[in-house]
Protein backbone atom coordinates (compact mmCIF):
# COMPACT_ATOMS: atom_id res chain seq x y z
CA UNK A 1 0.00 0.00 0.00
CA UNK A 2 0.73 3.51 -0.42
CA UNK A 3 0.50 6.44 0.91
CA UNK A 4 -2.03 9.57 -1.54
CA UNK A 5 1.00 10.88 -2.82
CA UNK A 6 3.08 7.65 -4.04
CA UNK A 7 5.12 7.09 -0.90
CA UNK A 8 5.40 3.07 -0.15
CA UNK A 9 4.40 3.33 3.59
CA UNK A 10 7.52 1.22 4.35
CA UNK A 11 9.37 4.48 3.47
CA UNK A 12 7.18 6.22 5.77
CA UNK A 13 7.19 4.59 8.86
CA UNK A 14 10.89 4.53 8.71
CA UNK A 15 11.18 7.04 10.90
CA UNK A 16 9.06 5.05 13.65
CA UNK A 17 11.06 1.95 12.67
CA UNK A 18 13.96 3.28 13.95
CA UNK A 19 12.56 4.94 17.39
CA UNK A 20 11.12 1.60 18.30
CA UNK A 21 7.55 3.22 17.78
CA UNK A 22 5.95 0.96 15.25
CA UNK A 23 3.06 -2.06 16.11
CA UNK A 24 4.27 -5.11 15.98
CA UNK A 25 2.42 -6.03 12.70
CA UNK A 26 3.91 -2.44 10.99
CA UNK A 27 7.57 -3.48 12.42
CA UNK A 28 7.46 -6.89 10.54
CA UNK A 29 6.46 -5.03 7.78
CA UNK A 30 9.05 -2.74 7.00
CA UNK A 31 11.59 -5.58 7.82
CA UNK A 32 10.48 -7.18 5.13
CA UNK A 33 11.09 -4.84 2.81
CA UNK A 34 13.69 -4.09 4.10
CA UNK A 35 15.31 -7.71 3.33
CA UNK A 36 14.22 -6.95 -0.42
CA UNK A 37 15.30 -3.79 -0.87
CA UNK A 38 19.19 -2.59 -1.09
CA UNK A 39 17.36 1.04 -1.56
CA UNK A 40 15.08 1.16 1.60
CA UNK A 41 17.85 -0.27 3.87
CA UNK A 42 20.27 2.76 2.35
CA UNK A 43 17.36 5.32 3.29
CA UNK A 44 17.63 3.20 6.93
CA UNK A 45 20.88 3.94 7.51
CA UNK A 46 20.82 7.89 6.50
CA UNK A 47 17.55 8.06 8.85
CA UNK A 48 19.58 7.04 11.77
CA UNK A 49 21.97 9.66 11.20
CA UNK A 50 19.80 12.05 10.43
CA UNK A 51 17.56 10.99 14.00
CA UNK A 52 20.97 11.25 16.30
CA UNK A 53 21.89 14.55 14.58
CA UNK A 54 17.73 16.31 15.50
CA UNK A 55 17.66 14.27 18.69
CA UNK A 56 20.87 15.86 19.54
CA UNK A 57 21.07 19.17 18.06
CA UNK A 58 21.38 21.88 20.78
CA UNK A 59 18.55 23.38 22.09
CA UNK A 60 18.60 26.14 24.64
CA UNK A 61 18.32 25.02 28.55
CA UNK A 62 15.31 26.17 30.36
CA UNK A 63 15.43 28.75 33.38
CA UNK A 64 15.51 27.36 37.16
CA UNK A 65 11.75 28.74 37.71
CA UNK A 66 10.27 27.64 41.25
CA UNK A 67 6.46 26.26 40.50
CA UNK A 68 6.11 27.75 43.87
CA UNK A 69 5.83 31.25 41.91
CA UNK A 70 3.62 29.82 39.51
CA UNK A 71 1.13 28.41 41.59
CA UNK A 72 1.31 32.28 43.65
CA UNK A 73 0.62 33.87 40.03
CA UNK A 74 -2.42 31.42 39.75
CA UNK A 75 -3.41 32.44 43.16
CA UNK A 76 -3.07 36.07 41.72
CA UNK A 77 -4.79 35.27 38.82
CA UNK A 78 -8.04 33.79 39.71
CA UNK A 79 -11.30 34.77 38.00
CA UNK A 80 -12.60 37.29 40.75
CA UNK A 81 -11.99 41.22 40.46
CA UNK A 82 -8.57 42.21 41.95
CA UNK A 83 -9.08 42.43 45.71
CA UNK A 84 -11.89 40.47 45.67
CA UNK A 85 -10.32 38.26 48.15
CA UNK A 86 -8.76 40.05 50.73
CA UNK A 87 -12.41 41.33 51.60
CA UNK A 88 -13.72 37.97 51.63
CA UNK A 89 -11.37 36.75 54.41
CA UNK A 90 -11.81 39.67 56.27
CA UNK A 91 -15.70 39.31 56.06
CA UNK A 92 -14.87 35.73 57.05
CA UNK A 93 -12.92 36.82 60.28
CA UNK A 94 -15.39 39.28 61.17
CA UNK A 95 -18.01 36.51 61.22
CA UNK A 96 -15.35 34.42 63.16
CA UNK A 97 -15.24 37.21 65.48
CA UNK A 98 -19.05 37.85 66.17
CA UNK A 99 -19.94 34.11 66.04
CA UNK A 100 -17.20 34.05 69.17
CA UNK A 101 -18.20 36.89 70.76
CA UNK A 102 -22.33 35.81 70.37
CA UNK A 103 -21.14 32.39 71.88
CA UNK A 104 -19.41 34.44 75.01
CA UNK A 105 -22.29 37.20 75.16
CA UNK A 106 -25.86 34.32 74.76
CA UNK A 107 -24.41 31.05 75.79
CA UNK A 108 -26.00 30.55 79.04
CA UNK A 109 -23.77 29.82 81.98
CA UNK A 110 -20.63 31.01 79.55
CA UNK A 111 -17.54 32.05 82.07
CA UNK A 112 -14.42 33.38 81.52
CA UNK A 113 -11.35 30.95 81.43
CA UNK A 114 -7.75 31.12 81.89
CA UNK A 115 -5.80 29.81 78.77
CA UNK A 116 -4.34 26.78 81.47
CA UNK A 117 -7.97 25.81 82.84
CA UNK A 118 -9.54 23.22 80.96
CA UNK A 119 -11.52 23.76 78.10
CA UNK A 120 -14.91 22.44 77.55
CA UNK A 121 -15.66 20.01 75.10
CA UNK A 122 -17.55 21.42 72.64
CA UNK A 123 -18.69 19.20 69.39
CA UNK A 124 -20.35 21.37 66.74
CA UNK A 125 -20.60 19.49 63.74
CA UNK A 126 -19.11 21.50 60.62
CA UNK A 127 -20.84 21.12 57.22
CA UNK A 128 -18.05 21.96 54.13
CA UNK A 129 -19.37 23.32 50.96
CA UNK A 130 -17.26 23.79 47.82
CA UNK A 131 -18.26 26.91 46.38
CA UNK A 132 -18.05 28.94 42.86
CA UNK A 133 -19.28 32.68 42.90
CA UNK A 134 -20.30 34.41 40.26
CA UNK A 135 -17.96 36.78 38.51
CA UNK A 136 -19.12 39.97 38.68
CA UNK A 137 -20.79 39.54 42.32
CA UNK A 138 -19.07 42.59 44.32
CA UNK A 139 -17.46 42.37 47.96
CA UNK A 140 -20.88 43.86 49.49
CA UNK A 141 -23.31 40.62 47.95
CA UNK A 142 -20.70 38.51 49.16
CA UNK A 143 -20.14 39.71 52.63
CA UNK A 144 -23.83 39.85 53.30
CA UNK A 145 -24.37 36.61 52.19
CA UNK A 146 -21.56 34.76 53.61
CA UNK A 147 -23.05 36.78 57.04
CA UNK A 148 -26.88 35.70 56.55
CA UNK A 149 -25.95 32.35 56.16
CA UNK A 150 -23.65 32.10 58.83
CA UNK A 151 -20.64 30.60 56.57
CA UNK A 152 -16.59 30.99 56.71
CA UNK A 153 -14.33 30.68 54.05
CA UNK A 154 -11.40 27.64 55.23
CA UNK A 155 -9.39 27.24 52.23
CA UNK A 156 -9.29 28.79 48.74
CA UNK A 157 -9.05 29.43 46.12
CA UNK A 158 -8.30 26.25 44.47
CA UNK A 159 -6.99 25.53 40.98
CA UNK A 160 -10.80 26.49 39.65
CA UNK A 161 -11.66 29.12 41.11
CA UNK A 162 -13.60 27.20 44.29
CA UNK A 163 -13.71 28.27 47.73
CA UNK A 164 -14.07 25.60 50.64
CA UNK A 165 -17.20 27.23 53.32
CA UNK A 166 -17.74 25.84 56.32
CA UNK A 167 -21.33 26.47 58.80
CA UNK A 168 -22.15 24.84 61.64
CA UNK A 169 -25.68 25.89 60.45
CA UNK A 170 -26.18 22.30 57.86
CA UNK A 171 -28.74 22.48 54.99
CA UNK A 172 -29.81 26.10 56.40
CA UNK A 173 -26.91 27.84 55.25
CA UNK A 174 -26.82 25.77 52.29
CA UNK A 175 -30.51 27.24 50.95
CA UNK A 176 -29.82 30.38 52.29
CA UNK A 177 -26.45 30.88 50.51
CA UNK A 178 -27.95 29.06 47.01
CA UNK A 179 -31.08 32.07 47.32
CA UNK A 180 -28.67 34.69 47.54
CA UNK A 181 -27.41 35.10 43.89
CA UNK A 182 -24.05 35.05 44.54
CA UNK A 183 -23.19 31.38 43.98
CA UNK A 184 -22.35 29.98 40.42
CA UNK A 185 -21.79 26.76 41.53
CA UNK A 186 -22.06 25.25 45.20
CA UNK A 187 -21.74 21.14 46.28
CA UNK A 188 -21.22 20.08 49.81
CA UNK A 189 -17.55 18.36 50.34
CA UNK A 190 -18.34 15.50 52.50
CA UNK B 1 4.32 6.59 41.80
CA UNK B 2 6.57 4.34 40.36
CA UNK B 3 10.12 5.77 40.81
CA UNK B 4 11.49 8.26 43.12
CA UNK B 5 12.47 11.44 41.03
CA UNK B 6 11.35 13.51 38.05
CA UNK B 7 14.61 12.18 35.91
CA UNK B 8 12.95 8.89 36.62
CA UNK B 9 11.26 6.73 34.39
CA UNK B 10 7.78 7.01 35.44
CA UNK B 11 4.32 4.56 34.86
CA UNK B 12 1.65 6.49 32.88
CA UNK B 13 -0.85 5.22 35.40
CA UNK B 14 1.15 6.98 37.52
CA UNK B 15 1.96 10.44 35.76
CA UNK B 16 -2.18 10.22 35.70
CA UNK B 17 -2.67 10.33 39.36
CA UNK B 18 -0.70 13.18 39.19
CA UNK B 19 -2.59 15.03 37.18
CA UNK B 20 -5.74 13.80 39.60
CA UNK B 21 -4.03 14.92 42.69
CA UNK B 22 -3.33 18.07 40.67
CA UNK B 23 -7.05 19.24 40.10
CA UNK B 24 -7.79 18.44 43.84
CA UNK B 25 -5.22 21.67 44.47
CA UNK B 26 -2.21 19.31 45.69
CA UNK B 27 0.83 21.37 45.42
CA UNK B 28 3.41 19.30 45.67
CA UNK B 29 1.82 16.50 42.87
CA UNK B 30 2.20 19.73 40.63
CA UNK B 31 5.89 20.80 41.91
CA UNK B 32 6.68 17.25 40.41
CA UNK B 33 5.17 17.33 37.34
CA UNK B 34 6.75 20.84 36.71
CA UNK B 35 10.16 19.21 37.11
CA UNK B 36 9.54 16.31 34.90
CA UNK B 37 7.86 18.15 32.06
CA UNK B 38 9.69 21.32 32.26
CA UNK B 39 12.86 20.40 29.86
CA UNK B 40 10.91 18.83 27.28
CA UNK B 41 8.43 21.22 26.75
CA UNK B 42 10.97 23.96 26.86
CA UNK B 43 12.63 21.91 23.73
CA UNK B 44 9.83 21.86 22.09
CA UNK B 45 8.67 25.22 22.25
CA UNK B 46 12.18 26.73 21.79
CA UNK B 47 11.96 24.60 18.42
CA UNK B 48 8.73 25.76 17.98
CA UNK B 49 9.26 29.79 18.86
CA UNK B 50 12.60 30.00 18.45
CA UNK B 51 13.38 32.44 20.75
CA UNK B 52 14.70 30.92 23.78
CA UNK B 53 12.70 33.87 25.90
CA UNK B 54 9.52 33.58 25.06
CA UNK B 55 9.64 29.41 24.72
CA UNK B 56 10.65 30.28 28.46
CA UNK B 57 7.38 32.59 29.11
CA UNK B 58 5.48 29.70 27.49
CA UNK B 59 6.42 26.95 29.41
CA UNK B 60 5.29 29.22 32.33
CA UNK B 61 1.73 29.13 30.48
CA UNK B 62 1.61 25.85 29.86
CA UNK B 63 2.63 24.87 33.28
CA UNK B 64 -0.38 27.34 34.65
CA UNK B 65 -2.74 25.59 32.51
CA UNK B 66 -1.56 22.47 33.91
CA UNK B 67 -2.06 23.60 37.37
CA UNK B 68 -5.97 25.23 35.90
CA UNK B 69 -7.08 22.71 33.29
CA UNK B 70 -5.93 19.70 35.43
CA UNK B 71 -9.46 18.37 36.00
CA UNK B 72 -10.19 18.23 32.51
CA UNK B 73 -8.04 16.04 31.62
CA UNK B 74 -9.82 13.56 30.10
CA UNK B 75 -7.28 10.51 29.92
CA UNK B 76 -7.83 10.21 26.21
CA UNK B 77 -4.12 11.28 25.25
CA UNK B 78 -1.12 10.62 27.75
CA UNK B 79 -0.36 12.98 30.11
CA UNK B 80 3.21 13.98 27.78
CA UNK B 81 1.16 14.53 24.43
CA UNK B 82 -1.85 16.10 26.49
CA UNK B 83 1.08 18.94 27.77
CA UNK B 84 2.37 19.09 24.39
CA UNK B 85 -0.56 19.79 22.95
CA UNK B 86 -1.34 22.74 25.56
CA UNK B 87 2.48 23.75 24.57
CA UNK B 88 2.07 23.82 20.84
CA UNK B 89 -1.59 26.17 21.44
CA UNK B 90 0.64 28.60 22.92
CA UNK B 91 2.88 28.53 20.56
CA UNK B 92 0.54 28.82 17.92
CA UNK B 93 -0.88 31.90 19.22
CA UNK B 94 2.41 33.24 19.98
CA UNK B 95 3.22 32.76 15.84
CA UNK B 96 -0.41 34.35 14.95
CA UNK B 97 0.12 37.17 17.01
CA UNK B 98 4.01 37.59 15.50
CA UNK B 99 2.47 37.58 12.11
CA UNK B 100 0.04 40.21 12.94
CA UNK B 101 2.91 42.49 14.25
CA UNK B 102 1.65 42.35 17.70
CA UNK B 103 4.94 41.86 19.50
CA UNK B 104 7.53 44.30 21.22
CA UNK B 105 10.30 45.80 19.27
CA UNK B 106 12.71 43.39 21.57
CA UNK B 107 11.11 40.00 20.45
CA UNK B 108 11.78 41.41 16.62
CA UNK B 109 15.31 42.20 17.43
CA UNK B 110 16.10 38.88 19.42
CA UNK B 111 14.77 36.82 16.01
CA UNK B 112 17.00 34.48 14.71
CA UNK B 113 18.49 34.72 11.33
CA UNK B 114 16.83 31.86 10.13
CA UNK B 115 19.03 31.31 7.04
CA UNK B 116 22.99 30.19 8.61
CA UNK B 117 25.75 31.98 6.62
CA UNK B 118 28.61 29.90 4.63
CA UNK B 119 30.77 30.85 7.37
CA UNK B 120 28.15 29.31 9.96
CA UNK B 121 28.04 26.06 8.14
CA UNK B 122 31.67 25.99 8.37
CA UNK B 123 31.77 26.69 11.86
CA UNK B 124 29.55 24.15 13.25
CA UNK B 125 31.66 21.98 14.74
CA UNK B 126 29.25 18.78 14.70
CA UNK B 127 26.11 17.82 12.10
CA UNK B 128 23.72 17.93 15.00
CA UNK B 129 24.87 21.91 15.52
CA UNK B 130 24.05 22.38 11.96
CA UNK B 131 20.98 20.74 11.98
CA UNK B 132 19.67 22.36 14.56
CA UNK B 133 20.68 25.99 12.59
CA UNK B 134 18.66 24.38 9.98
CA UNK B 135 15.73 23.39 11.50
CA UNK B 136 15.28 27.16 12.00
CA UNK B 137 14.37 26.91 8.02
CA UNK B 138 11.91 24.78 8.12
CA UNK B 139 8.45 25.36 8.59
CA UNK B 140 6.39 25.22 12.24
CA UNK B 141 4.74 22.31 11.25
CA UNK B 142 8.30 20.29 9.52
CA UNK B 143 10.06 21.93 12.78
CA UNK B 144 7.24 20.44 15.15
CA UNK B 145 7.04 16.61 13.59
CA UNK B 146 10.82 16.28 13.24
CA UNK B 147 11.19 17.24 17.00
CA UNK B 148 8.32 15.04 18.46
CA UNK B 149 9.24 11.98 16.42
CA UNK B 150 13.29 12.14 16.53
CA UNK B 151 13.79 13.79 20.00
CA UNK B 152 10.96 12.58 22.25
CA UNK B 153 10.44 9.88 20.33
CA UNK B 154 6.67 10.00 20.06
CA UNK B 155 5.07 7.52 17.86
CA UNK B 156 2.49 8.58 14.75
CA UNK B 157 -0.57 8.30 16.84
CA UNK B 158 0.97 10.50 19.76
CA UNK B 159 1.74 13.06 17.24
CA UNK B 160 -1.02 13.34 15.57
CA UNK B 161 -2.93 13.70 18.66
CA UNK B 162 -0.47 16.43 20.05
CA UNK B 163 -0.66 18.70 16.40
CA UNK B 164 -4.41 17.64 16.19
CA UNK B 165 -4.57 16.08 12.76
CA UNK B 166 -4.96 12.61 10.67
CA UNK B 167 -2.02 10.10 11.27
CA UNK B 168 -1.57 9.58 7.00
CA UNK B 169 -1.38 13.36 7.66
CA UNK B 170 1.61 13.24 10.10
CA UNK B 171 3.48 10.56 8.41
CA UNK B 172 3.64 12.22 4.96
CA UNK B 173 4.38 15.63 6.87
CA UNK B 174 7.21 13.65 8.21
CA UNK B 175 8.38 12.56 4.85
CA UNK B 176 8.38 16.03 3.57
CA UNK B 177 10.17 17.68 6.43
CA UNK B 178 13.23 14.44 6.23
CA UNK B 179 13.34 15.49 2.76
CA UNK B 180 13.42 19.27 3.25
CA UNK B 181 16.26 18.58 5.97
CA UNK B 182 18.21 16.60 3.54
CA UNK B 183 18.12 18.95 0.99
CA UNK B 184 19.71 21.81 3.08
CA UNK B 185 22.24 20.11 4.68
CA UNK B 186 23.18 18.90 1.18
CA UNK B 187 23.11 22.68 0.42
CA UNK B 188 25.38 23.52 3.36
CA UNK B 189 27.89 21.04 2.01
CA UNK B 190 26.74 17.77 3.98
CA UNK B 191 25.66 14.79 1.39
CA UNK B 192 24.53 12.76 4.12
CA UNK B 193 23.81 13.81 7.99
Amino acid sequence: MTSQVDIPEEELLLPWYVSGQLTQEERARVERALSESPALRRALAEERRLQVAVATAPLPEPPATNPDVLLGRAAAAVSPPPGWLKPALAAAVLLAVVEGAALIWLAPGAVYRTASAPAPKIVVEQTRYAVQFVEDASVAAIRAALAEAELGIVRGPLPDGAYILETAQGDQAFDRLRRSGVIRTIARTD
Amino acid sequence: MAEGGPGKRVAEADLRHLVEKVAGGDHVAFRWLFRRFQRPVHAYLSRLVRLPHIADELVNETMLELWRGASRFGGRSTVSTWLFGIARHKAIDHLRRMRNGDLGEETIANMPDPAPTPEDSVSKSSVSELVGCLMNQLSVEHREVLHLAYREELSVDEIASVVDCPVNTVKTRMFYARKRLKTLLAESGVEEA
